[in-house]
Parts: C-alpha cells; structure tokens; sequence
C-alpha cells in the first residue's frame, strides 16, 4: 500500500510540474519501459484534470447563480405571457396616464391616437418585414460616359387586376418613392401604369395600365368581400417573390394584425419580399385581403389589408370613382365564378390577372 | 471597453473578447442580456423556470468553455449561437424524458452546431458522474478533497483545517480518499458507458 502510495505521489508531481527536472529525466525513463506505469499516468491524468475542471465549473456556475439571482424573472414571466395581453401589459402601464390624458381633454387624446395611426407605416417596425422585393443592383461594367442602364427596377411586389378598365389593386409601400411603375404578366410582357390613388395609413394603392395595347381575354374574377372571414378559414395567395408567379396557401390566425391593428387580417403563410400586393383569397375564392408584411420573429406569421378597408376608402369620392362598379355589383352581373372549382381550377383562372410589379 | 460598458454599446465581438480574458463583469452582461430569450423558447416549448434556468447555464458554459478552449468563431450572431445550443440541449431532454420526436416551436434562427460540441457535452456527463461520486465518499474526504484539488490549499492548511497532526498525516488522508474516490467514480463511469440494451 505505501507503494502505491509513493507511485501516486509521484505522478502527481509529474502531471502537476512539481517534480525537478532531474526527478523527471528519472521519472521519464522509467515510464518508457513500463506499460503499466503508463497506464496508470494515463488515468490518473484524466481523473485529476477532469477533478481540476469540474472544479473550475463549479466556481462557474457559482458565478452564474448569483447573477441569475439578480433578474427578476417575474417580470420575464409577466412579459411571455400570450399575445393578446401585449396590449393589455401596455394599458396596464400607461392607464393611470391616460385617465388624466383622458380627463384633460377627450379631443386631445384622439388627436394624438389620429396621429399615431398616420405615422404607422407597414416596414418601418423592425418587429414587421414589408414585403416589397427589393431588386439587387448589379454593377454595370459600362463605360462612364454611356447613360445609366433605365432596364434595372428597384422594388417589385405584386398587384391583380380589378376590372376591363385596367385598375390594380396593391401595396402603398411596394410603390413608395418610385418615380415609375410598370407590371408584368405572368408571360413577362410589361406594361407601364400610373398611379392613380394611394393611402399610407392602409397600405394601399391603385394602378392604371396605360397601355393601349393591353387587352384581357377574359373578366377579372376577382370579387372583394365585405365580410368578415372566420378563423381558421383556408386561404391561399399568389405573387412574385420571385420572377415566376408562386402560389402560398395557409389559413386565417387573427382577425387583427400585428399589435391588435384593426386595419388588418393576420394569416399563417410562408411568404416572401415580392409577395406584398397579392390578393389572399378564401376557400369561396373571394378576395379577403391584400398580403402587405411578415413578423420577423416568427415563422408563417403574415399580415393582409383587409379587403373591407376598400369599402371603408369608397366613402372617398375619389376612390368611388374608381372601384364603384367593383364594389357595388349590379345584381346578377358579378357573380363568384370561382366558387365551385377546386383550388387548383381557381389558380388557374386567377393566374392570369395577377401582375408584377417593378418599380424604377 | 469601459466606456462601452458604461454607454451600452457592446458589440458580440466585444463579449467574446470579454469572455476570452475571464471578465466576470462581461459575463454577467451577456448572462443577464440572453436569458429573456432562452426563457422564452423553453417556457413556450413545455418546461418551466427551472429547467430554462440549467439550460442556459448549460448553453452559457458551453460557450465559455468553447472561447476559453480558443476553438470558438464568431460566425452569427451570439444570440443565434445561444439559442441553437439552448435548443439542442433541451431536445435532447425532451427525447429522453419522452422517447419520441418531439416538435419545437422555434422563435429564432437555428444554426446547425460544430460536432465538438458533442465533446463538451460528454465532459458534462463525466462531471455529473464525479459529482455523484463525490457524494457517495461523504465527509470528510469530499470537503478534504474539494479543498485541494479545486480550492488549491496546501497540505498545511489541510492539516490545520481537518485537524491533522501534521502534514505528511493530511497527505495520507488524501490519498485514502482519493483512491476511495477514484474507485467509486470508475464503477459508475463503466456503469454511464455501457452500450445500452
């Protein structure tokens, strides 16, 4: 046994460099001709380097437990709670506030709310993604004094098309500080439009083709519902998140947008920049909604202008001009032709009326 | 760095630098920063405060052994390297307690991880069986061997400590319970290693 004691003592001092540099030339010769020695400095350095580290953790995970007795995990638990109470958390804080905001003056607080819902620009949260594509620049190689290439767009997204007359509906910021706008058909042919109406605070836009060469071989299928879809209910968009036409399908979350936003619809679709603009169509094949953002957070959550906003712009004298026929259907003329096909009959029908956009 | 500190201003490659020179100040920054995330991912994914609690300390060390270790890139960001691990490591306990594939609901980007994370891991197993060792020796060898091999005190202080007549009395005891502890360890440890049934 004292051997053995001895034989420890001293690989530990060789592992720990506490022998002398001639008690190691020593130490070393022996352990080339024993295997057993060999072995036994193999495992008493691992045990002792593990005993060495895990005492190093321990002192580590010391370190951590006092820091992780300083947060207040209450608070983390109040703020995970689901997503509806994200307002109620905010109303929570700020209630006190408001009734003294509130007993100043009623007029006061809804100008500040008016306010507030002017500034609030789809794509300018960084919790919400717009989803206008944005065209990557390629560096021309031409020559300095050559013009400027006017072939590269630099946002796309995607607009339908209403009626004969040749009005689009799409996303405010798809077309947002562009100087010129053209769509393009599923075949590829441009044609150039105008902007005839926008509104920031809905996201919403309408096109006009101005080309006298464009002709429709067949009636817009589109038909804007004035109703409120249910949850749940199966919906299905198409658009360009790239330069082929790409159909999405998914179904209705919510029946508000992103933070309770009443001016949208949340759906759960995997949608991409490009896809901003494309109309979400129900099971019935009605227009529901206009796909204009995703969370960035979470995956398959997307927001659409709901189509009754359009009803609620009608009241516009300007916006009636334009969509009154769409909007008021004289009985028996706009019939749902999509209704009774299956999905892929609807895709089919609808793919035709469903553009690009590509801004310059 | 300390004006960062003050101003908030700290960048990922900063507490990797922090963290590459032991700083516990740094430490406590991104410990404090992260957990809010890794809360969230377990508590949404069936656990509770205390399994997010060994999680990210679990996730944390990893990535403090890995900087330590120098084998650690800054390829994402941290909270993405955080979260993938976090992830992996509760994965692998829901199969364990559950035994079928389980479905996670990710709230961040997830990088796929080295394989020599597999190595950390397998040493936080070796761990868990020394510590269960330590626990079956009892006192007083455990506090006698935790004092020298991790607090680093001298034979003299041991012998002071315990109440040895002399040094050469302390070492004696030492090894005694080192070869007790060796032995309890290695049986376990054949014990975790067997290749299951």
């Amino acid at each position: 046994m004292d051997m053995e004691k001895e034989v420890l003592d001293w690989i530990e001092r060789y592992i720990t460099g506490k022998m002398s540099e001639e008690e190691k030339k020593h130490f070393e010769l022996l352990l080339q001709n024993d295997e057993s020695l060999q072995e036994k400095v193999g495992q008493q350095k691992f045990f002792l380097g593990l005993l060495n580290e895990y005492g190093e953790q321990a002192r580590l995970k010391a370190q951590l437990n006092r820091f992780h007795d300083d947060i207040s995990i209450q608070d983390l638990l109040e703020d995970l709670k689901p997503q509806h109470s994200r307002l109620y958390v905010l109303w929570k804080r700020y209630r006190v506030g408001v009734a003294i905001a509130a007993s100043m003056g009623v007029l006061a607080v809804s100008l500040t709310l008016h306010h507030l819902s002017q500034e609030k620009l789809v794509g300018q949260s960084n919790q919400i993604t717009a989803l206008r594509r944005e065209y990557v620049k390629i560096l021309s190689t031409q020559k300095i004094n050559s013009l400027p290439s006017k072939n590269s767009a630099e946002y796309g997204g995607t607009a339908f098309l209403l009626d004969s007359k040749g009005y689009l509906i799409t996303n405010f910021h798809v077309l947002d500080g562009a100087d010129s706008v053209n769509i393009e058909n599923r075949k590829g042919t441009s044609f150039k439009t105008t902007v005839v109406y926008t509104n920031k605070a809905y996201d919403l836009a309408i096109l006009k083709v101005e080309d006298s060469s464009f002709k429709m071989n067949a009636k817009s299928p589109f038909i804007l519902s004035n109703q409120k879809p249910k949850l749940s209910e199966p919906v299905f968009t198409m658009g360009y998140p790239r330069d082929e036409i790409v159909y999405t399908e998914g179904y209705l979350s919510a029946a508000t947008g992103y933070e309770g936003d009443t001016l949208n619809y949340q759906v759960s679709m995997a949608v991409n920049p490009g896809n901003s603009g494309g109309p979400v169509l129900d099971s019935k094949g009605n227009v529901i909604g206009i796909l204009s953002a995703k969370q960035n957070m979470a995956d398959g959550v997307a927001f659409a202008v709901r189509s009754t906003c359009l009803y609620e712009l009608a009241k516009d004298p300007k916006v009636d001009s334009l969509l009154h026929n769409i909007l008021n259907p004289v009985k028996g003329h706009k019939q749902n032709s999509l209704a009774g096909l299956t999905r892929a009959q609807k895709t089919e029908k609808i793919e035709d009326f469903i553009f690009m956009v590509k801004t310059y | 760095m300390l004006k960062k500190i003050i101003t908030q201003e700290l960048s990922d490659a900063d507490f990797v630098e922090g963290l590459k020179n032991r700083s516990s100040l740094l430490l406590e920054k991104l410990y404090k920063l992260h957990f809010p995330m890794v809360l969230q991912f377990i508590i949404q994914n069936s656990g509770n405060e205390q399994d997010a609690k060994d999680i990210y300390q679990e996730s944390i060390i990893v990535l403090y052994n890995k900087i330590q270790e120098g084998s650690f890139e800054l390829n994402s960001k941290l909270k993405t390297y955080i979260y993938s691990v976090a992830r992996r490591l509760w994965l692998k306990k829901l199969n364990s307690k559950y035994r079928k594939t389980t479905v996670i609901r990710d709230f961040e980007e997830n990088i796929p991880l080295e394989d020599d994370l597999g190595k950390l891991v397998e040493k936080e197993e070796h761990f868990k069986i020394l510590q269960g060792a330590l626990e079956k020796l009892g006192q007083p060898c455990k506090a006698l061997l935790e004092d020298f091999y991790m607090d680093g005190l001298s034979m003299e202080d041991l012998s002071e400590k315990f109440g040895y007549t002399n040094a050469e009395n302390a070492k004696n005891q030492k090894y005694k319970c080192l070869l007790r502890l060796k032995k309890i360890f290695f049986i376990d440890y054949s014990k975790e290693n067997k290749p299951s049934v």
